[in-house]
């Protein structure tokens, strides 16, 4: 594989409801960092990070966005060329499960990838620390859910305990990769060459 | 083709005088015309600019003798306001507006000056140093103003001298030997482009501004420009009607051989166009559209020009016989093609007006074209009028105009004694230089000089001459007469190319008009997003930029080809339409000849190898055509019969790749087109939703709401405006264009992305997006677009004819089922309408809409929902709620009385199936609930039937007896007679004396009509004997008893009594025992210790306590003594 070699720039959105984590596991992510405190986060705001995958320095672009307001502020050129998106919700809020669908179907619509059926997400339900009898979004149920939307990755995290966190934006880089080597695949050959496109029916039967 | 430039006579023959003008200048209003005997006329010009009234010359004064010899060239230094005249070899300069004589440079150009050149340029010194390390010292060299520098090249034999001032400071003049006579030159800022009279040409770089003094112009080596016009030459002139061939060719080769001296050798200089200036404005404006930035930006597609421009080279036109090429100042022609003009005669003078050249050619002489007399219309010469970007010919004005086209000048009754037609007396227009010091309005003077008809007074007559004004229309009046043949786009290049302004001086409506044209030739030329970009910028609103797509996308808006151009401010449809009726009427008229050229060709051509050779190597890019070429030249080699058929039939084939590789091509572009469109709408999705997010919530129009449908003309009319400045309701509209637009797209092009869309909030146009789906069979999706837009009773007559065409039974139903179960509580009129087919289908699963344990199903209204089942059937009600009741835990009497009046139904079906196991539900119900109104339930009883229901009910509203009694005399029920007691007896206290005795007295005291029924209520009184009271049994047993019978009792009854006195005794005792305890306690708690010391005085009468008797007080233990102890009780209470 001829790209293998090449750096390359992954760029992934993190969308999700206001307050279920997204700035925190960023944080946690690249800055090994948790503040129990709450800010929103204004617009959207990204890290950087690099990682080795197969051998190959990929530099993530992970970008943090507000969960309050739905893609109002943020230009369509900010979603296009998204290379993966992870879905973050609460385990702890049943609402903010509901609505991964819908943050789902407008992430597919603002970006428009080349191939919305196999765009790679990552679904990640966050604050597992808190105590069980919180839960509100079984592991279950979540599952079937990702099962539903085409095999979607999950993992459930703390950001506060830094559990999962590392494997969950792991698994995003290396779909994120995966679709990124079949989209090349795709570009490189022209238009296939139909053997059998009109030429078919003559083939059969006598000419008489 | 438009014509921009217009012929009026601007000085007739008789105020010019008989002398022979010979130079022209053109300066601040003025006209200054030199003539061949040295004189100077000057004329003022008025009404030049303006086009509300012809421009007229108005004679100011004649200077006799200004010269000695004829006036061959005039020039203007302003900043010196001074006037140059060449005039026999030698140039003089003169003051202004006084003409006097100021210097003169015989001593430079010793008499053998034949031409000169100016340039004037602002230089403005590079920036002072740094500042900030020498402030004080720098002050006096600090401010570096701009210097005019002006450099004047004079050509004189094989010299070229340089003068040159520096804001108006003369300096030492520099000189340059050449090889040899220059015979045209152009400044191009600090070169000069020099045409040799050899036919070469030589750059001269004049030294850098800064060093003046010291470095010497040198010149750079000859050429002679690569000429692709040498070999067209010869075909050109051909094909134009044989003009001037022969001549043309003659001349050429003795150009290339240098053999022969050229009198003329012409180099025009070209202004450069001024677009850095545009650009610089256009940066401070924020409206792009309307600044005209436009005209400039990468962005708006222009960045093949805008490289060109880049290579900071001039460009001068190099004009000799009938050939101009523009060459860069560096001497390379143009890469474009054409890369020259080829005038069918010679040309006299050329002049670049930006964005034309205009030429005045030479009347063809007749002698010289033998073969062309028939075709050559006009002998006469003629100004030949090409656009400077793609040289192409825009106007031919014949000179002078025939009588009838300066119909103007006629009226002015100035000029009656117009020349006769030109065929009769053939013209020679000599002169078109123009010196003009103001760059605009580009005007032009033009004298032609018909000689007298005699022949006789050739040279010596006075002849009779014309000063003609060639006026410029106006840009605007030029771009609309363009755009009126639809070449708008040709009238935004004439802006661009239009000189210094940029077109800054346009009014903003036109050039926003002109952008909007602009954005939509973008399109027009497939650079989709250059063109999308532009959309945006020019907030063209969507119903336009939608309607550009074909109907599959555009639905109602779509507008056919030949109407966008009058949607974005072009022509109306029709007149496009007819243009491209007769481009193609033109093209099929082509087409046929081609076929019967070819066929001709076909017979004519005998079957040669070679020739198929060759149509098989033009296709061999071609994998399949190669192919069949291969098999093709196989055939060939073994029947050369065949040869020119098979031609045919490559022909054939190539013409169907050919139309492949076009389809795939159109393809390509209707895929990227689209692509953009989605880019485009998904842009305008954010911004109408942030529109829509700044007005107030009650004026915010909401996606769902139902809305008049708009026809597509309406929406067309959707003002181009910033989508915050629209009204609540066109932004309503705009953004049903928009999602219905996108919608369309992806179902055009990505059809998975239309389940996305359907389910976010969207402003598709239902009843327009919901045909496609059905089309489509994209049925899920069309649920979640009706379910967004809360129009469910679609939705359900949807589900209703999928579920017709399906055969599974589960599946009939399951996602009806599934649907209303989601609904909720605000469309319970629509689960109830569609619920009862449902069940018509299937009633146990029917029954999952109302009962399933969901949030919404439970939020469901039940009382309606209890009238709805009731409607549908009692079993289902009653399965409902026995739900509710049982599951739920509803208490509302309204739901128990009707389970139980159901129940009472269900008991008395006449088929009496399922009857018992009704009853016993309803038995069940009637114990266990406490929710119902038992008076009411007891009077929709049956009268005879349901004796156990009765007494239950009677037993609710405490009426015991009666309950009993039915037991007793209806259902000879004694032992559930008993067990109802003993449950009276332990739920309710007030009844436990008495409920027994009820009993017993029904047993012993029966209805007349009734047995005794002794045998039960021994039963009772030996089994209850504890609870039911002795005396009161005895007064009802009858007197006459077996004392046996009644043992049990007795014994029972004595039992308890004697136990009743025994729990007494032990009672009391232990009752006795406490209050002894209790007592005990209190002597122990009262018990007090006291100090009496010798000290201690009595608080009552203050003496010492000594030894005398004492008391002490309770509770907070005083001593005081014996005798004071009343005292002081009496006091403290």
């Amino acid at each position: 594989m001829s790209s293998s070699r090449r750096k390359v720039l992954l760029k992934v959105i993190i969308l999700g409801d206001s307050g279920v984590g997204k700035t925190s596991l960023m944080n946690q992510y690249v800055n090994k960092r948790f503040s129990n405190q709450y800010k929103a986060t204004i617009g959207a705001d990204f890290l950087t990070k690099e990682v080795m995958v197969d051998d190959r320095l990929v530099t993530m672009q992970l970008w943090d966005t507000a969960g309050q307001e739905r893609f109002q502020s943020l230009g369509v050129a900010f979603y296009r060329g998204a290379d993966c998106c992870v879905l973050v919700y609460d385990v702890n809020s049943a609402k903010s499960f509901e609505t991964l669908d819908s943050w789902r179907d407008e992430f597919l619509i603002q970006a428009s990838p080349r191939d919305p059926e196999n765009f790679p997400f990552v679904v990640i339900g966050n604050k597992i620390d808190m105590e069980e009898g919180k839960r509100m979004v079984s592991q279950k149920r979540a599952m079937t859910w990702c099962q539903s939307k085409g095999n979607i990755p999950y993992f459930e995290t703390s950001a506060k305990e830094a559990i999962n966190v590392e494997q969950g934006f792991q698994a995003a880089c290396k779909n994120a990769l995966q679709q990124e080597g079949e989209a090349d695949i795709y570009s490189d050959y022209p238009d296939a060459i139909k053997i059998n496109s009109h030429d078919a029916d003559q083939g059969y039967g006598c000419a008489c | 083709m438009h014509s921009p430039f217009s012929l009026s006579t601007l000085i007739p023959p008789e105020a010019l005088g008989s002398d022979a003008v010979t130079a022209t200048l053109l300066h601040a209003n003025r006209v200054i015309l030199g003539t061949e005997k040295g004189s100077l006329l000057v004329f003022d010009l008025s009404n030049a600019s303006t086009s509300i009234s012809p421009p007229s010359a108005t004679l100011v004064s004649k200077h006799e003798g200004f010269c000695k010899k004829a006036v061959d060239q005039l020039g203007v230094i302003k900043e010196l306001n001074g006037l140059l005249c060449l005039s026999g070899g030698d140039l003089t300069l003169h003051s202004l507006p006084t003409f006097a004589l100021l210097s003169s440079f015989s001593a430079q150009s010793r008499g053998a000056a034949s031409l000169f050149a100016l340039s004037t340029y602002i230089h403005q010194p590079p920036a002072a140093p740094p500042r900030r390390s020498n402030t004080s010292r720098a002050a006096p060299m600090a401010p570096s103003s701009p210097e005019i520098r002006t450099t004047l090249a004079l050509a004189c034999r094989r010299r070229l001298v340089l003068l040159a001032w520096i804001d108006g400071a003369w300096q030492t003049p520099s000189e340059l030997a050449l090889p040899h006579q220059i015979r045209g030159m152009a400044f191009d800022e600090r070169k000069i482009v020099a045409g040799f009279s050899t036919g070469e040409y030589g750059i001269i770089t004049l030294p850098a501004a800064k060093a003046a003094a010291s470095e010497a112009p040198s010149l750079g080596e000859l050429f002679t420009p690569t000429m692709p016009a040498v070999e067209k030459a010869k075909a050109i002139p051909a094909g134009l009607g044989g003009l001037g061939n022969v001549m043309g060719l003659g001349a050429l080769g003795g150009l290339s051989l240098g053999a022969k001296k050229l009198e003329k050798n012409g180099v025009v200089a070209v202004p450069r166009a001024g677009k850095g200036k545009a650009k610089d404005d256009g940066g401070k404006s924020s409206d792009g559209a309307t600044s005209g930035a436009w005209l400039w930006g990468k962005e708006w597609g222009w960045e093949d020009e805008e490289k060109e421009k880049e290579t900071k080279e001039g460009e001068v036109l190099v004009v000799r016989e009938n050939i101009a090429i523009p060459l860069t100042s560096s001497g390379k022609p143009r890469t474009s093609t054409p890369s020259s003009i080829i005038y069918p005669s010679f040309t006299d003078e050329t002049l670049v007006v930006s964005p034309y050249i205009i030429s005045l050619l030479a009347a063809p002489p007749p002698s010289l074209a033998p073969g062309s007399s028939s075709s050559s219309t006009s002998l006469s010469p003629s100004l030949a009028i090409h656009n400077i970007d793609t040289l192409a010919p825009v106007q031919t004005l014949a000179v002078p105009p025939p009588p009838i086209s300066p119909p103007s000048s006629i009226a002015e009754g100035s000029d009656l004694k117009l020349p006769d037609p030109a065929a009769q007396q053939p013209f020679t227009a000599r002169l078109l230089t123009v010196a003009s010091s103001s760059a605009q309005p580009p005007l032009l003077l033009l004298t032609s000089r018909p000689p007298p008809g005699s022949a006789s007074a050739a040279a010596a007559a006075p002849v009779e001459q014309t000063l003609w004004i060639v006026t410029m229309k106006s840009w605007q009046s030029q771009i609309e007469e363009l755009g009126q043949a639809g070449a708008w786009e040709e009238g935004i290049r004439l802006v661009r190319r239009s000189g210094a302004n940029g077109g800054m001086d346009l009014p903003p409506p036109l050039l926003r008009r002109l952008a909007v044209l602009h954005s939509l030739a973008l399109f027009t030329e497939h650079r989709y997003d250059l063109a999308i970009d532009a959309f945006i910028s020019l907030d063209i609103t969507p119903s336009k930029v939608v309607s550009l797509y074909p109907h599959a996308i555009s639905g109602k808006l779509h507008i056919e080809h030949a109407g966008h151009e009058e949607l974005f401010g072009g022509r109306p449809q029709h007149k496009v339409a007819a243009a491209i009726e007769d481009e193609i009427m033109r093209k099929h008229e082509a087409e046929e000849e081609e076929k019967k050229r070819i066929e001709e060709e076909k017979k004519k051509a005998p079957a040669s190898p070679a020739r198929k050779g060759k149509v098989a190597a033009a296709v061999d890019d071609d994998d399949a055509s190669s192919i069949r070429s291969g098999i093709g030249r196989l055939k060939g080699k073994a029947s050369w019969i065949k040869d020119s058929s098979d031609v045919l039939e490559q022909i054939a084939d190539r013409a169907a790749i050919d139309a492949e590789r076009q389809a795939k091509l159109d393809a390509k572009r209707y895929a990227t087109s689209v692509d953009e469109l989605i880019r485009y709408l998904t842009d305008r999705r954010q911004k109408y939703a942030q529109a829509l997010a700044t007005l107030l919530p009650s004026a915010r129009p909401a996606p769902s709401s139902p809305r008049a449908r708009a026809s597509g003309a309406e929406l067309l009319e959707l003002p181009d405006e910033p989508l915050t400045n629209l009204s609540p309701d066109q932004l309503a509209r705009v953004a049903q264009v928009v999602d219905t637009a996108l919608f369309k797209a992806y179902l055009a092009t990505k059809p998975v992305m239309v389940g996305p869309l359907c389910r976010i909030d969207n402003w598709c146009e239902v009843e327009e997006v919901e045909e496609l789906l059905l089309a489509a069979k994209k049925y899920q999706e069309l649920l979640d677009l009706y379910n967004g837009k809360n129009m469910h009773e679609k939705a359900v007559k949807l589900l209703r004819q999928m579920a017709d065409d399906e055969e599974d039974p589960e599946e009939k139903v399951g996602p009806t089922i599934r649907y209303l179960q989601k609904l909720g509580a605000d469309h319970v009129t629509v689960i109830f309408e569609s619920s009862r087919w449902v069940f018509e289908a299937d009633r146990a699963a029917a029954l999952e809409i109302f009962i399933a344990d969901l949030e919404e199903v439970e939020s469901l209204p039940r009382h309606a929902t209890m009238a709805h089942l009731e409607r549908i059937g009692s079993d289902v009600c009653i399965t409902y709620l026995e739900h509710i009741i049982h599951t739920l835990g509803e208490e509302g009497s309204e739901f128990h009385e009707k389970l139980i009046e159901l129940y009472l139904a269900a008991v008395h079906r006449p088929n009496g199936s399922g009857s018992d196991e009704a009853y016993q539900k309803l038995l069940d119900l009637l114990e266990s609930s406490t929710s119902y109104r038992a008076d009411r339930m007891l009077g929709r009883l049956p009268s005879e039937d349901m004796h156990e229901v009765r007494a239950i009910l009677l037993g609710r509203l405490g009426r015991h007896e009666g309950a009993l009694q039915i037991y007793v005399y209806q259902l000879e029920d004694h032992a559930t007679a008993e067990e109802y007691c003993k449950r009276v007896y332990d739920s309710d206290a007030s009844m436990r004396p008495t409920i027994f005795h009820l009993l017993l007295r029904i047993y012993l005291r029966p209805r007349p009509s009734h047995p005794l029924l002794f045998g039960p209520a021994l039963s009772l009184i030996s089994s209850h004997a504890s609870s039911i009271d002795a005396i009161e049994v005895f007064d009802l047993l009858p007197p006459l008893v077996a004392l046996g019978d009644i043992r049990v009792f007795l014994e029972k009854t004595l039992r308890r009594s004697g136990e009743r006195v025994r729990e007494g005794k032990v009672v009391r005792s232990i009752g006795r025992a406490e209050v002894d305890e209790e007592e005990g306690q209190l002597v122990d708690l009262e018990e007090r210790r006291v100090k009496i010391t010798e000290g201690r005085v009595c608080p009552q009468c203050h003496k010492r306590l000594g030894n005398s008797v004492i008391a002490i007080h309770s509770p907070r233990g005083e001593v005081t003594h014996y005798q004071c102890r009343e005292k002081f009780q009496e006091m403290n209470s």
